[in-house]
């Protein structure tokens, strides 16, 4: 897991389809009823690239198609699958770099897809329709009014527990637009982002999530830090960690899911979790390992917990990680390089730059800790073309910083307690 | 842009606190939500203010109008507009309403006095349903395992 040399270079390809992607993309801003023929020449450069894969024929045919104005929706499910497949290979093709340069092998596990919720398919039906009108309307040309009606479809798709990850999704992307609508008073709409949550969105209304089973494990998780992901309607929270138990030792990911409402944010975020949050807000603050009994291990290394760890002995997160394997690759439904998340030790002056953006407003990492900084353990991301470290942890002189190291003390100071007071509001007024 | 998934979320939303104000969003042009009755717990007032017409009411979810309701609105109203303030920022409020936005937009009473306001009956069903439907994100379950969608989000 050590970064032995600098990640500098990006592989051959990944920007060649990037091209093609932006020549899809100015499709799905201008609209699908305004193409011109440069449109349609990018349509059949896209096309062309795909000739002797599975999708050659059936894209070429939808490409056809939309250039008649034909618009039906399986069209667009095969755009949009093209546009994932680019992203797929320029995941494969990073993550083999990354590999290469990681003191690690690579693993190449092949994963089927699985079928999706068998009552959701009217629901997924609706979804498939309003993508598809967005893409012919064009993402520079929406008014609120192409927005708004489809919150009734997502509520459907979020009170089915097993599309979780497409209504997170959904309810971001829907949240965003709301907030730029209409688009034609915004010049810069962001494109990439908007064209990369429509093609996820519209893949995961065709495949869904593999279904795993786990082994029971009993044992220690070092903690290693933590990432949190959110936006108005979700949080999601992983605790990276290495779990020690009489198998041996391998990196692990605890995950934390919540809905939630746009109130609750910082680290109002951990009330959403319950119990669990306690210990490992506990054991981040005084940097030791979280002990449990009973937890369920997925394939994917995701731990869960079944019930709340307790709180053991001091940890050393840059002892724990020492020569671990990777985690294992994506399904191939989520290999799209903003899902590359690998953890890497590297040192202080590897000279790779830092991941700001994923870092919260109120992080640990502060000008103070950089400056006597000497070893990072953090997460390789890749975005807008070049590799940054998302950092969890950082070894200084003097001591070791961990993300998330301060919530537990922010939250015994906050008396705000917001989840509480609107849980007792709907408990009033949704059953009155 | 060079062909980024993840931009810097916003900046941080001031915090503020739920217990006068439960909801307020800006919707269809208006900002809307829902105050908390000072007197009555399980009374709640609905309000609205429309930026293109300055159209504006306030009623509770019975459909009792607020008493308090005068040509600048009523304290309700005022409520909701700070907490928008505080949840949204004054410039956004102010573009959101149709003001320019170096609009003086600090409190309720700035934004309102550079509108002109309109009482306009309005039934409070549909901000009310809104609420109803915000407060079930509170109790909506999620599925366990890591959620690789929210890739997109930062915190």
């Amino acid at each position: 897991m050590i970064l032995s040399e600098q990640i500098k270079e990006i592989p051959n390809g990944v920007s060649e389809a990037n091209k093609l992607i932006d020549g899809l993309d100015e499709c799905l801003r201008l609209g699908f009823a305004r193409l011109t023929t440069e449109q349609h020449a990018s349509l059949a450069e896209l096309a062309a690239t795909f000739v002797g894969s599975p999708l050659e024929a059936p894209l070429s045919e939808a490409v056809a198609a939309v250039a008649r104005s034909e618009f039906l929706v399986r069209h667009f499910c095969l755009l949009a699958s093209a546009r994932a497949a680019l992203q797929g290979a320029q995941y494969d093709a990073l993550r083999n770099m990354l590999h290469h340069g990681l003191e690690a092998p690579s693993d190449q596990e092949e994963r089927g897809f699985s079928t999706l919720p068998s009552n959701a398919a009217e629901v997924l039906s609706s979804v498939q329709q309003w993508l598809m009108e967005l893409a012919i309307t064009g993402f520079q040309h929406l008014e609120e009014a192409a927005v708004a009606p489809f919150v009734a479809t997502l509520e459907n798709v979020q009170a089915n527990v097993e599309l979780t990850g497409l209504a997170s999704l959904l309810t971001g992307f829907v949240n965003e637009l709301l907030r730029f609508m209409p688009s034609d008073r915004h010049p810069n709409l962001p494109m990439f982002r908007w064209s990369d949550l429509w093609t996820a969105s519209f893949v995961r209304t065709q495949h869904g999530t593999v279904p795993l089973s786990g082994v029971e494990v009993s044992g220690t998780v070092t903690p290693l830090g933590i990432d949190v992901r959110s936006h108005e309607n979700f949080a999601a929270v992983t605790v990276f960690g290495v779990l020690q138990d009489s198998v041996g030792s391998r990196l692990v990911r605890i995950p934390l899911n919540a809905y939630k409402v746009d109130v609750i944010q910082g680290s109002e975020i951990w009330d959403l979790f319950g119990e669990v949050s306690d210990s490992i807000l506990k054991a981040l603050e005084s940097k030791k390992v979280l002990q449990f009994a009973r937890a369920e291990l997925l394939p994917n290394q995701d731990l869960l917990l079944r019930s709340n760890p307790e709180v053991g002995q001091a940890a050393d997160p840059f002892k724990a990680i020492d020569s671990l394997p990777p985690l294992p690759a994506l399904p191939p439904i989520a290999r799209h390089p903003v899902h590359l998340a690998e953890v890497v030790l590297v040192q202080a002056d590897a000279g790779i730059p830092i991941d700001g953006e994923r870092l919260p407003s109120d992080t640990e990492f502060n000008e103070k800790v950089w400056k006597g900084a000497k070893q990072i353990i953090g997460l390789m991301r890749f975005d807008g073309e070049e590799w940054r470290l998302q950092p969890l942890c950082v070894k200084t002189e003097k001591s070791t910083v961990i993300s998330g190291e301060s919530i537990a003390k922010a939250r015994s100071k906050s008396k705000s307690k917001t989840l509480a007071t609107l849980r007792e509001r709907s408990g009033k007024l949704l059953r009155a | 842009m060079k062909s980024k998934s993840v931009i810097a979320s916003r900046q941080a939303m001031g915090l503020r606190t739920v217990k006068k104000v439960p909801f307020v969003e800006l919707r269809a042009g208006r900002i809307q939500g829902v105050i908390s009755s000072g007197s009555d717990l399980d009374r709640v007032y609905v309000a609205f203010l429309e930026g293109t017409t300055g159209n504006f009411y306030c009623s509770t979810n019975n459909n009792r109008v607020c008493g308090g309701m005068g040509r600048d609105g009523c304290k309700h109203l005022h409520q909701l507009i700070d907490e928008a303030i505080l949840q949204f920022s004054g410039p956004i409020v102010a573009t959101y309403l149709g003001l320019a936005a170096d609009a003086k937009s600090e409190t309720a009473y700035e934004l309102t006095s550079q509108m002109s306001l309109n009482m306009c009956k309005e039934s409070p069903g549909v901000v009310f349903s809104r609420f109803l439907s915000y407060l079930r994100y509170c109790e909506l379950e999620a599925a366990k395992g890591s959620m690789v969608e929210m890739d997109w989000f930062t915190s």
